[in-house]
């Protein structure tokens, strides 16, 4: 390994160079901690981190070179001594939330079912935790803690932040809403964390000491893509701040708020606090009973995200409320969680709150910064109740794309149904003879002669009538005219079963809400213009078919000079008068009125080509009317599923995210039984915090002023003792 | 502002609503209903009451505001949130009981003039309360403290929502903390888009803030409330605490009570929205001339399933069979009438009908008109769809499938209504044209003078045979021309005619009698069949129109009326709710 060499490397100011591939170099730059540090760690967990990272291999030695600098002066002081957790489970946790994040990304729910709404939301926060949170947090075990600070619109979080750093790093103000770019803070040191897009990746890093003017820094390949457009949209852009008021491994992040009417602002705050080891949520006298912040609390409560509250702008009379937050957090599920009051005192010139006011807070930051034991159960306790979280809202998020298959294969249903009930229509309509008690019979009638008594006078002089008839009035034979009647009957039909199957879709679709959303208008209820044309055709073309079958037919054998001494025209006629006369089971028993004039049909068909094969042809022809059809309503049909076809939800399905999520169900027992196994034999952890100038009011009185102390007394010293109770006894348990 | 009084308004956004009622989106109809029951019930109560409410978020200090309003400490501020969980009521002047019944608002106070006094428990400090407002300004000014809207607890959410409903004015009290709040602007501003005059926007503890920080959050929310579609409303800034800005609230208020019309102006404003979206929900009303276009298709089509040219066809050639038969040549006659009789085939023989039904009921009776069920169904279907999609072309889509479930409910019904509306229709002539007697008159005379020929030739031929001396038989001789000039060969004395070799031309009579005879009635037969056949094409066009009446008339009844009174249940609908909304 490289590790030699880095050691060696002189220690100097931070590298100004700050390279994209500072990402990929980071397992490395916590190499050089075993063999430099006090205590060496399991080399196993340097392979597991390594893993973890694609690019390390090639990239090793020059990120190890190029950050050498910081490497040397952290490694020594602030890694811990050992890798806690064994490196198989961890790198086979790793390892399934990838999966289950590339299952999730797969993931589309473009189908309006009832919950989709909220299961698209559910996604995009859970991909964004994932991204945000989760998968760096297990790739690089070491990052510094993050707080976010978050709350509601003028709850004074960006005071705060300056306040307890001691410098103006945020722009606080009085119009609502005031953060837009969410702005952290960090030790100088522990730059190479933040400035790559190894977290929140889908942000741009805008660089900038204290509020001077943003510069742009080199920023990772997403944010690169993220600055298409507006690269400088306030809500897309994450302002960095180096301060070394801050203990080193913690970094402080202003989000924006949780509750004005900026919609952008909301969702990202929501991203925030996702990507959150732990939350400061700040809020007011005026505003700890507001709804939607304590949406949001629940939702931490539910996945044991760690959060500490703060209650500001206390007004002097109003301290009862303190009592009342405690009492709803208690009912909330934040038993565990700290509180700190902060009184509404008047700002000071630079606009910040008075030191006694926030010493609390840096105390208590500061005890965390400096604690890697404690920090690191902290980041320990809300990774466990994210990989927790997200097992449920994965399987929440299957059952929801099980959902849009079945809306799918639902919508699916109903068309398939209508056009199916449109062909078997069609079907019964031409059977049975139905079809030939108008036009077709009459036209019939007159093709084959009149009974009665003209029969046999018309067929002498018929002929030669027929011959002058035609030869005034260019009309060909009878024969077309019959053609003609069934065509039209049979395309009356087939336009009106199109017709009644599109509504009947579009009806079914309309009763579903996934269906409701692909109608757009009533076009798909109606049936196109072109589909008379497209029927017409068809019809045609069968009867092409059925003269085609009898020319052949005639052709083959003994049939053929009868079947010329008919005409194949007459015989084609024939053919589907018979077709329409029998019943769906050809039988060959005839009803109705049609019977008499199919039984002529039949006998002529049969004289000339003998009984078998006219129910041959039979048999033939009504296929491809069938087939003709079928063809027609396939064509309508897909006229709908298209619809669905272009959202691919048939293809959606949980089984695949849920095999995932048990995946890391598993790997998370697996990992974390491992862990507890692990945690008796590390020695807690030294805190330093030799690198650090010290928050804001860190070093005042402890007791401060004695409505601090009381406050201490009555809300923050229980709570805090069940914090570190709860932080430290459930990562052994 | 309104020139159309409340009532009426309220009377046309209820018409629209009844019209509407399936045709457009449930939750739309439910809040109309809900604007016209509350205006109805608004408009029994007190007309002298101005009903304010104070809304907000928990801690913005609506019970304050009331408090320096009413310049008396009647609502109990509070420092833990939640704070107010049940409205609660200042009332100026007598009578508004049954209004604040209405309002459910239990806890009330009546301000008396005299009253109007700091209580003797209000914190010194707590704010000057100054009384410089007349009392009578603010006689029937009911002022309610709400409870909050965006609290955890969500009962007050509700009760917050009702009232804020039946509010007349709207006073919403924000600060500086939560003037920017999602749930305010998104929950309950936005729906009161396009309401501004009954919206004012309150901002308390102003005292908080510097002058300018005041004016820029004032010019901050005033765009936040004009994109929530508020604008207009009034904003201004006011102190609870220090009394700030009070007065002209307390002037705005005292005003708006003193005019009585915030009540109406509310109503008003509310059913003047609701109305316009449902104008919008109506579309655009289809182009009256579709219709008459879209009609004479419909006919056509239902005419050809009915089978009205199989019909009028099968007419022509009957009416040109009677006409033969009434006047062709009596000796051929019969072969006629071999010929199959069309009419009588499909049994709309005026005399078949009358031996099958009674007279006066031949609905009673079908034709044996070749009815191809599936096809005359289809067709007519198809022609009915076509129908709907021509008149309803620009209709919203809701209505569309209103019509056209109405137009397609009578399609089951239209093959046999069709049937009998053919079958009903009187396609023969009453009576038999005159001039077919006469011909028939002159074909038998012709008949009876070839009989006579014939007897007389066949007298002759006795003689003859016989031996007998042959009958003198007059001779007709015929004028012709010779060389020298006109030669009548039947002149007495001018021999047998040799000698110029002209044969002169004589025909016996009987011979003439029979020959003509024949000749005569085959000619008239020829001519009459001309005319018989103009006569049966006229009959034809009659028949035709008689049967296109009668066909129209079903589909009037089946397909053009039901479309019908769906459009014209849009129709009123929009014009109503135009009404409402202007």
């Amino acid at each position: 390994m490289t590790e030699k060499p880095d050691d060696g490397a002189v220690p100097g100011g931070p590298n100004p160079g700050v390279s994209p591939w500072q990402t990929a170099g980071l397992p490395a730059e916590s190499a050089p901690a075993p063999s430099a540090g006090p205590a060496a760690g399991t080399p196993g967990d340097e392979a597991a981190t390594r893993a973890d990272q694609p690019a390390t291999p090639e990239e090793g030695p020059d990120a190890g070179t190029a950050t050498g600098s910081d490497a040397t002066v952290d490694a020594p002081d602030t890694e811990p001594p050992a890798a806690p957790t064994a490196p198989d489970e961890e790198s086979g946790l790793t390892g399934a939330l990838e999966v289950l994040r590339a299952r999730l990304g797969a993931l589309r729910l473009p189908l309006e079912t009832t919950g989709a709404e909220a299961a698209r939301t559910e996604l995009r926060r859970s991909t964004d935790q994932l991204d945000d949170y989760l998968l760096p947090r297990l790739r690089a075990q070491k990052a510094p803690l993050l707080v976010v600070v978050g709350g509601s619109t003028g709850a004074g979080k960006s005071t705060l932040v300056n306040s307890v750093l001691g410098e103006r790093v945020t722009q606080p103000g009085v119009l609502r809403p005031t953060t837009k770019a969410p702005v952290l803070v960090h030790h100088p040191l522990d730059a190479r964390w933040f400035s790559t897009d190894r977290v929140l990746p889908g942000l741009a890093r805008v660089t900038a000491s204290g509020t001077g003017t943003p510069t742009r820094s080199a920023v990772g390949p997403a944010a690169a893509e993220q600055g298409h457009g507006a690269p400088h949209d306030p809500s897309r852009t994450l302002r960095l701040v180096s301060s070394d008021s801050l203990p080193k491994g913690l970094a402080l992040l202003d989000a924006p708020d949780i509750d004005s009417v900026d919609t952008a602002n909301r969702e990202l705050a929501a991203q925030l606090l996702g990507a959150a080891d732990l939350w400061l949520f700040v809020t007011t006298s005026a505003r700890y009973a507001d709804a939607v912040p304590w949406d949001l609390l629940n939702q931490a409560a539910a996945r044991k995200a760690q959060v500490a509250m703060v209650l500001d702008r206390v007004d002097p009379g109003a301290e009862a409320t303190a009592d009342d937050l405690r009492a709803m957090m208690v009912e909330h599920g934040l038993t565990d969680s700290p509180l700190f009051v902060i009184p509404e005192d008047g700002l000071s010139d630079d606009g910040m709150l008075p030191e006694d006011a926030v010493g609390e807070v840096s105390r208590w930051l500061t005890g965390l910064g400096g604690d890697a034991d404690a920090r690191r159960r902290v980041i320990a306790a809300t990774r466990d109740g994210v990989v927790d979280s997200l097992v449920v809202r994965a399987g929440e998020l299957a059952d929801a794309a099980d959902e849009q298959r079945a809306a799918d294969a639902r919508l699916r249903h109903v068309v398939d149904r209508a056009y199916a009930d449109a062909v078997a229509h069609v079907a019964a309509a031409t059977s049975d003879g139905a079809l030939l008690r108008g036009e077709v019979l009459a036209r019939w009638q007159d093709f084959v002669g009149t009974g009665e008594f003209f029969r046999a006078v018309e067929e002498g002089i018929g002929r030669f009538r027929d011959a002058v008839s035609s030869f005034f009035r260019g009309k060909p034979k009878e024969a077309p005219q019959v053609e003609k009647a069934i065509a039209h009957g049979l395309e009356s039909v087939v336009l009106d079963a199109a017709e009644e199957a599109a509504e009947r879709s579009y009806q079914g679709w309309r009763g579903d809400a996934a269906g409701t959303a692909l109608l757009e208008g009533l076009e798909l209820s109606r049936t196109p213009a072109a589909l008379r044309a497209e029927v017409g055709e068809q019809i045609r073309g069968w009867q092409g078919d059925v003269l085609g079958l009898v020319r052949e037919q005639g052709e083959s054998k003994r049939g053929k000079a009868r079947a010329l001494s008919f005409g194949v025209n007459g015989l084609g006629v024939a053919l589907m008068i018979f077709v329409f006369a029998s019943t769906g089971g050809l039988t060959g028993i005839e009803v109705g009125i049609a019977g008499g004039s199919a039984v002529l049909a039949q006998r002529l068909l049969e004289a000339v080509f003998g009984e078998d094969a006219v129910r041959r042809l039979a048999v033939q022809a009504r296929d491809r009317l069938r087939a003709r059809i079928q063809a027609v309503m396939d064509g309508q049909a897909a006229r709908y599923t298209a619809q669905l076809d272009a959202l691919g939800s048939a293809e959606a399905g949980g089984s695949a995210l849920r095999t995932a999520a048990d995946a890391v169900a598993s790997a998370a027992a697996a990992e974390r039984r491992s862990r507890a196994r692990e945690t008796d034999t590390v020695p807690a952890g030294v805190g330093d915090l030799t690198e650090s100038r010290g928050l804001r009011g860190v070093r005042s009185p402890a007791g401060g002023t004695g409505e601090a102390d009381g406050r201490g007394d009555l809300a923050e010293q229980p709570a805090r003792k069940g914090f570190w109770k709860r932080l430290f006894g459930e990562g052994d348990r | 502002m309104s020139r159309l009084d409340l009532a009426d308004r309220t009377t046309a956004l209820d018409t629209a609503v009844r019209a509407a009622d399936g045709r457009i989106e449930p939750a739309l109809l439910a809040e109309a209903r809900a604007v016209v029951t509350r205006a109805r019930e608004r408009g029994g109560l007190s007309a002298e009451h101005t009903v304010v409410a104070l809304a907000g978020a928990t801690g913005s200090g609506k019970s304050s505001v009331l408090n320096a309003v009413a310049g008396a400490a009647i609502a109990q501020p509070g420092v833990r949130r939640p704070t107010t969980s049940h409205p609660m009521a200042a009332v100026w002047g007598e009578g508004a009981d049954p209004l604040l019944d209405w309002l459910e608002v239990g806890r009330r106070h009546h301000v008396e003039p005299a009253a109007a006094e700091p209580a003797p428990d209000e914190p010194p400090g707590r704010g000057p309360f100054r009384r410089r407002t007349p009392a009578g300004d603010t006689t029937g000014l009911v002022l309610l403290d709400l409870p909050d809207h965006d609290s955890i607890v969500t009962e007050h959410r509700l009760r917050a929502e009702r009232l804020v409903q039946r509010a007349d004015l709207l006073v919403w009290v924000v600060d500086p903390q939560k003037y920017a709040d999602a749930a305010l602007h998104e929950g309950f501003l936005r729906p009161l888009a396009g309401r501004a005059e009954v919206v004012v926007v309150a901002l308390n503890q102003a005292d908080r803030l510097s002058a300018e920080e005041t004016s820029a959050m004032l010019a901050d929310l005033r765009r936040l409330v004009a994109e929530d579609g508020l604008d207009g409303a009034r904003v201004l800034a006011v102190s609870a605490k220090t009394g700030q800005g009070i007065d002209d609230l307390r002037g705005l208020l005292a005003k708006a009570a003193a005019r009585r019309e915030a009540a109406t102006a509310r109503l008003a404003a509310d059913e003047r929205v609701v109305a316009q979206r449902i104008v919008d929900e109506c579309g655009t009303p289809p182009p009256s001339r579709a219709g008459s276009q879209a009609t004479g298709d419909l006919v056509a089509a239902l005419e050809d399933a009915a089978g009205v040219p199989t019909v009028v066809d099968a007419v022509r050639v009957s009416a040109r069979r009677d006409a033969r038969s009434a006047t062709g040549w009596p000796l051929t006659r019969w072969i006629g009438r071999l010929r199959r009789d069309p009419l009588r085939r499909l049994g709309l023989r005026t005399a078949d009908r009358e031996q099958r039904a009674p007279s006066g009921r031949e609905d009673l009776v079908r034709t044996s008109l070749p009815t191809a069920r599936p096809a005359v169904r289809s067709t007519a279907a198809s022609a009915v769809r076509r129908y709907v999609e021509e008149v309803t072309r620009g209709v919203a889509d809701p209505w569309v499938l209103a019509a056209r479930s109405r137009g397609q409910a009578g399609i089951d019904t239209l093959p046999d209504a069709l049937d009998q509306a053919v079958a009903a229709t009187r396609v023969e002539a009453q009576r038999r044209p005159v001039w077919w007697s006469l011909v028939n008159v002159v074909q038998w005379l012709l008949v009876a003078v070839l009989v006579a020929g014939l007897l007389w030739l066949f007298v002759l031929f006795g003689f003859a045979y016989l031996q007998l001396p042959p009958l003198p038989t007059p001779v007709l001789s015929l004028p012709t021309w010779s060389g020298d000039g006109v030669v009548f060969p039947g002149a007495p004395g001018s021999g047998s005619g040799e000698g110029l070799g002209v044969d002169p031309f004589t025909i016996p009579w009987p011979t003439l009698m029979v020959l003509g005879s024949v000749v005569l009635g085959l000619l008239l037969a020829l001519v009459c069949r001309i005319f018989g056949a103009l006569g049966a094409r006229r009959r034809a066009n009659v028949a035709r129109r008689r049967l296109r009446q009668s066909v129209g008339k079903v589909a009037d009844r089946l397909v053009r009326e039901p479309v019908g009174e769906e459009l014209a249940r849009l129709a009123s609908c929009r014009t109503a709710a135009t009404v409402a909304a202007s």
